[in-house]
């Protein structure tokens, strides 16, 4: 039984969180959902550096994680942006059918 | 195993959907009209400035913390930080994305 | 260090940030004055180059997260010419004419902010900080053209992409963390030193490459720049190929040197392997291309390729960087002006398909020279700028003793020239369907001129270029 939760499990629930985010960003046909698989594998390198600041006594864990969410709050509303305007103009999300652009 | 207990699940539970279960929402209100209307753009718009806003405070908090320690060169700082913020705020009002649909 | 030190040390960026934050101002403000916009943005850009020269002295600011040092103002002064080149484009592309252009040119004027921080970033996460700041602006900018749905799916699919490329770079970056308890470069290359290779380490290495491959377009992380440049508005393809390339290989640069000491990861072998195929594969698929955005598009991961040699032998001989910037400075000036010239014609043709280009020499004759002059440079013959920097690539692979190297990019720019050549056929040889002359704006004409200039000036009289670049130090 796990009796105390220690730096080693974060650890390993971040790899699990970085791996669900890359098998959705991989598998998934939809912008919107990719978008998110992203966000979840920034948050897991989020919590690397939350979890290791902790055990390392180092506050900067800390500091590099709230800046990393402000960024990605910057690039998930570019993202969002982008996403509206290509369901304007294309009228599909899936990147696989947008087609114009080959040679 | 985890085959196994799906298998165990579908085999003892009882299956009866009555009219009332199948309803996306099991308590509360029936939805009025479709479920997947086209939002108005304006939501969008003032949804993204929200986040982008929203997620600034982030670092506010800290600052508003440790206050007293980074004196005025802190409170300068800050008030540059915040200038821009409030610049961009300028910037999307005068572009007319705040004005409500 | 006092507060009044920090803000010396990022001098000519807070002016650049002024001048960005002035022209969303005057863009909010004051409508009317649309027209004076990209002029305003040009005259920040030029201040701030002209800044540089007094904020070169050496120093480490910020407690580390910034770095001034020749080498990051070397590469301030490329990012701040291409993208003063890149507004001058803009003036004159018509699609991008009275279309949202206080936007278009402070995203430019961002854009270039971000880069010059990322070119002097020492720390991982101000790296990052940087990396997201020039990537978010060059989104917008690749989707700007919002009634086009070829320019909002380029946004889309390099968004996209972008993004998963910056979420691996992260992850990499929080296992160096993990790793080293730092996220200074010097510092992991102390603890590095001191642990030595282990798995963990090779995954953070190839975390990183993959993040920094996408902004540098090398294969295989190169899948979103085909689309991403033809269907952008053209300067911004410009920018993209070039400053913003730029920029990935400064990071590049600093964080192998700085960051991986080769005695305990030799990173060498897997950047040759991915040296190779990238200048490879962008040749060999060059060659198949009808449109010249992508024709030059694929031609410009094919050239990252090649700055790529010099970065792969940095390590051996000294000869490695200089060679590489040598080939970068050369690059900037070639590459915008073709996209000058793609600019005239498809302000002109309203096409850029390469069969549009038949019997342009008549129509056009400078434009059509000065295109056969950068297609000429770019395969890399004398005495133009491009032959300069093979030159001294190729000097640099036989000073390390890196034979298959040197036959490799031999092949390869035979290659090159094949599809280079046939867009110079096009022109000259082939009969076109009009002869109606074509006109270019000025100041299409002034960026045209001042990358002639600077494809003849290093290629016959390259000297100042290799003191500037030789004087680098090799450990930064």
């Amino acid at each position: 039984m796990i009796t105390e939760i220690t730096t080693t499990h974060w650890i390993v629930l971040a790899a699990v969180l970085f791996g669900i985010g890359l098998l959705g960003v991989l598998a998934r046909r939809n912008a919107l959902v990719i978008l998110l698989s992203v966000e979840l594998m920034l948050n897991a390198a989020n919590l690397v550096f939350v979890a290791l600041g902790h055990h390392l006594g180092d506050v900067q864990g800390q500091v590099i994680a709230m800046v990393v969410m402000a960024i990605a709050a910057a690039e998930a509303t570019v993202g969002l942006a982008v996403i509206v305007l290509v369901s304007r103009t294309c009228r599909t999300l899936n990147p696989d059918e947008l087609t114009e652009l080959k040679g | 195993m985890v085959l196994g207990g799906f298998a165990a699940a579908w085999l003892l539970r009882r299956d009866h959907p009555t009219p009332l279960k199948v309803i996306p929402y099991e308590c509360g209100e029936e939805t009025v009209g479709r479920t997947w209307v086209q939002f108005h753009i304006g939501y969008y718009v003032v949804a993204l400035v929200f986040v982008v806003f929203d997620v600034e405070a982030v670092f506010l908090v800290p600052w508003a913390v440790a206050f007293k320690e980074l004196g005025v060169a802190g409170f300068i700082g800050m008030m540059i930080f915040i200038g821009i913020l409030l610049l961009g705020l300028l910037w999307v009002w005068k572009k007319g994305a705040l004005e409500w649909l | 260090m006092s507060y009044a030190e920090y803000l010396a040390a990022i001098g000519p960026e807070i002016a650049l940030t002024i001048a960005a934050l002035l022209v969303m101002s005057i863009d909010a403000l004051w409508p009317r004055s649309v027209r004076a916009i990209p002029w305003i943005g040009i005259a920040g850009l030029l201040v701030t180059l002209a800044m540089l020269p007094m904020f070169r002295a050496e120093r480490v600011a910020f407690s580390g997260l910034l770095v001034i040092d020749p080498l990051a103002v070397l590469f301030k002064v490329i990012a701040l010419i291409s993208v003063i080149l890149v507004a001058l484009l803009s003036i004159s592309h018509r699609p991008l004419r009275g279309f949202h252009e206080g936007e278009y040119h402070t995203l430019l004027l961002f854009f270039a902010v971000g880069l010059m921080f990322l070119v002097g970033a020492a720390h991982l996460l101000m790296i990052y900080l940087a990396l997201e700041m020039v990537s978010l602006a060059a989104y917008l900018l690749t989707g700007h053209l919002k009634l086009d749905p070829r320019s909002s799916e380029a946004a889309l699919k390099y968004y996209l992409f972008g993004a998963l490329c910056s979420g691996l770079f992260l992850y990499g970056a929080s296992i160096l963390f993990g790793l080293t308890g730092t996220l200074h470069l010097d510092g992991i290359a102390e603890a590095v030193r001191a642990s030595g290779l282990s798995a963990a380490l090779l995954a953070a290495l190839v975390l990183m490459l993959i993040g920094l491959g996408f902004k540098i377009a090398m294969v295989p992380f190169h899948l979103w720049a085909p689309d991403a440049y033809e269907g952008a508005p053209t300067p911004i393809t410009a920018l993209l190929s070039v400053a913003s390339k730029a920029g990935g290989f400064a990071v590049l640069l600093r964080v192998l040197a700085v960051a991986f000491p080769l005695e305990a990861l030799d990173w060498q072998p897997m950047l040759w392997v991915l040296c190779v195929v990238t200048m490879s594969l962008g040749n060999v698929i060059a060659v198949r291309q009808g449109n010249i955005k992508r024709l030059l598009a694929y031609s410009s991961i094919a050239q990252a390729g090649y700055v790529l040699v010099g970065v792969v032998l940095m390590r051996q001989t000294p000869a490695g960087l200089p060679s590489a910037m040598i080939y970068l400075i050369a690059y900037l000036f070639m590459n915008i002006g073709a996209f000058a010239v793609v600019i005239v014609v498809s302000n002109a043709l309203g096409s850029d398909k390469i069969e549009d280009y038949r019997g342009l020499a008549r129509r056009a004759p400078l434009a059509s020279a000065s295109l056969a002059v950068f297609l000429v440079s770019l395969t890399g013959i004398p005495p133009l700028a491009g032959f300069i920097g093979k030159f001294y690539l190729f000097a640099a692979t036989i000073d390390a003793h890196a034979y298959w190297l040197a036959v490799i990019m031999g092949v390869n720019s035979v290659v090159a020239a094949f599809y280079y050549f046939r867009v110079v056929r096009a022109m000259y040889l082939d009969a076109g369907k009009s002869e109606e002359p074509i006109g270019t704006a000025r100041p299409l004409q002034v960026a045209v001129g001042v990358t002639l200039l600077g494809t003849f000036v290093i290629g016959v009289w390259p000297q100042p270029f290799l003191l500037f670049a030789a004087a680098l130090p090799l450990g930064f």
